[in-house]
């Protein structure tokens, strides 16, 4: 947290400092609109700060000193940033934006006169994979694994620590500690910030910050050789086209994907088509009440011939 | 006696003549000297990324005084203090303003391209600074005008207008 409050203007900051440091450990996400009071949100609870009767108002001029300390002072370094629409501050929070945007030649070029900052707060959790790598193994081998679950159900949490523990090797399974390659298109999985990753991995991961993830998958395989890739939020044709390459290179996957339940997923052709195809050897459902995961193991004759086991 | 005093009046009011002299020629050298440093700040920002206090930094170590105080003076409070560069900037050009030969002029364009320090994106902030360095040129131009024309007259005036209050008093 102490780096969120530090781009946040003082007397903001003091406002929330004020705030029981239970709540201040529960915080997820600060939103301050310009002309607007200072919402702060925890997983269980939306509120005002200080108080709802007497709100602190956010305004113009704290909009541009908030700008000011998030770039220290140097918008002009913000280019592709300010085109993403959120910045990545150092430990691996993230400032999503929102303003006047500004094109050119029928692109966007930026955001300009900035009225909402979205601070969402990240946090590692130690640990959250470890019940599932009993199955997520065989034999000393990584299997190829499909995490599913809706939005905020913690998904890529899990993959975090599942890339983790990966670079770490689990000695109690008896698995090595292998090469992990993470692309990271959205910068959420490793929280870069100038391509040093902000969470903690352990020695031996690679990170391509917000490269796009077909593109990215064949970046690595060629240029990294890693043993396992892992990538967030699947679902385009080219990420499944580029899995399928990957699988074939002999690299094990771990991705995520958006829906409720296998079933659900099963909908979408890419991600029906890899699972069909067998390239997916597990699948972890997560629940996003109970945080808790459904390990299911797909069928692994449905593998087409062709498609080389080692 | 009279010749003692005479003397100290002449030599007073010639070291009048020159000072006014060389503080022209001193406002010609600033001038230059601003340029030289906004054209190693377009250096460290658009090219090199540097964040703007290390970039005021660097330009500072680069230059001589009195600007390379009021450079060091804006990355000092740029790392310490928690304002907007605009700020600081201005207000560190009021206070810095007085111990320089530079005239409203320059102040003015110092000051107008503090309003957007650092709150515009690369290329409007490299516009600023060409604008900045632009204006920079036509008022070395002036001053060097204004030196050739003045310098001579102040320093003969100073001798001659010594010459003549003696003169009178006698």
């Amino acid at each position: 947290m102490k780096e969120v409050f530090q781009v946040l203007p003082e007397k903001i900051r003091k406002i929330i400092l004020k705030l029981p440091e239970k709540t201040i450990n529960e915080i997820e996400e600060i939103r301050l609109r310009v002309n607007r009071p200072v919402e702060v949100r925890t997983h269980t609870a939306t509120f005002v700060v200080p108080n709802s009767a007497t709100p602190f108002i956010f305004i113009e001029s704290d909009s541009a000193l908030m700008l000011s300390l998030l770039s220290q002072h140097s918008v002009y370094r913000l280019e592709e940033e300010l085109k993403r629409g959120y910045i990545t501050i150092s430990g691996g929070h993230r400032v999503g934006l929102a303003g006047r945007v500004v094109m050119e030649k029928g692109e966007v070029k930026g955001i300009r006169d900035i009225s909402s900052f979205n601070i969402r707060v990240a946090r590692q959790k130690y640990g959250v994979a470890k019940s599932y790598l009993t199955q997520l193994q065989q034999r000393g081998n990584w299997c190829h694994t499909l995490i599913i679950g809706p939005p905020k159900s913690g998904k890529t949490t899990l993959l975090r620590d599942i890339a983790r523990e990966i670079s770490k090797g689990v000695g109690s399974l008896k698995v090595e500690a292998k090469n992990v390659g993470i692309i990271d298109e959205r910068s959420e999985i490793a929280g870069s910030v100038k391509g040093i990753p902000q969470h903690d991995f352990g020695v031996k991961v690679d990170i391509l910050d917000s490269c796009p993830k077909a593109e990215g998958l064949m970046m690595m395989i060629r240029s990294m050789s890693p043993e396992v890739l892992v990538v967030d939020e699947i679902g385009r044709k080219e990420d499944g086209d580029a899995i399928m390459e990957a699988v074939h290179a002999g690299v094990t996957i771990f991705a995520s994907v958006h829906g409720d339940c296998l079933e659900d997923v099963k909908a979408r052709p890419t991600i029906a088509s890899l699972i069909e195809l067998g390239f997916f050897q597990r699948a972890i459902e997560l629940n996003v009440h109970s945080k808790r995961g459904i390990v299911k193991k797909l069928d692994l004759k449905k593998r087409v011939s062709g498609v080389i086991r080692t | 006696m009279k010749l003692v005093g005479a003397l100290l009046i002449i030599l007073t009011t010639t070291v009048f003549g020159w000072e006014f002299a060389t503080r022209l020629a001193r406002r010609t050298k600033q001038i230059r000297y601003l340029k030289i440093a906004f054209e190693a700040l377009e250096t460290e920002m658009v090219f090199g990324m540097t964040p703007l206090p290390y970039a005021c930094e660097k330009v500072a170590n680069q230059l001589s005084s009195p600007l390379s105080q009021f450079f060091h003076e804006v990355s000092k409070k740029l790392k310490e203090e928690e304002r907007t560069a605009r700020d600081i900037w201005c207000n560190t050009l009021e206070k810095w303003k007085k111990t320089t030969d530079l005239e409203a002029s320059e102040i003015n364009i110092l000051n107008q391209f503090g309003q957007t320090l650092g709150e515009q994106d690369l290329e409007n902030q490299r516009k600023q600074i060409r604008l900045a360095i632009s204006y920079f040129d036509q008022e070395e131009k002036q001053a060097m005008e204004s030196q050739k024309k003045f310098e001579s007259m102040y320093k003969s005036l100073g001798f001659l207008g010594g010459v003549l209050i003696v003169l009178i008093m006698l």
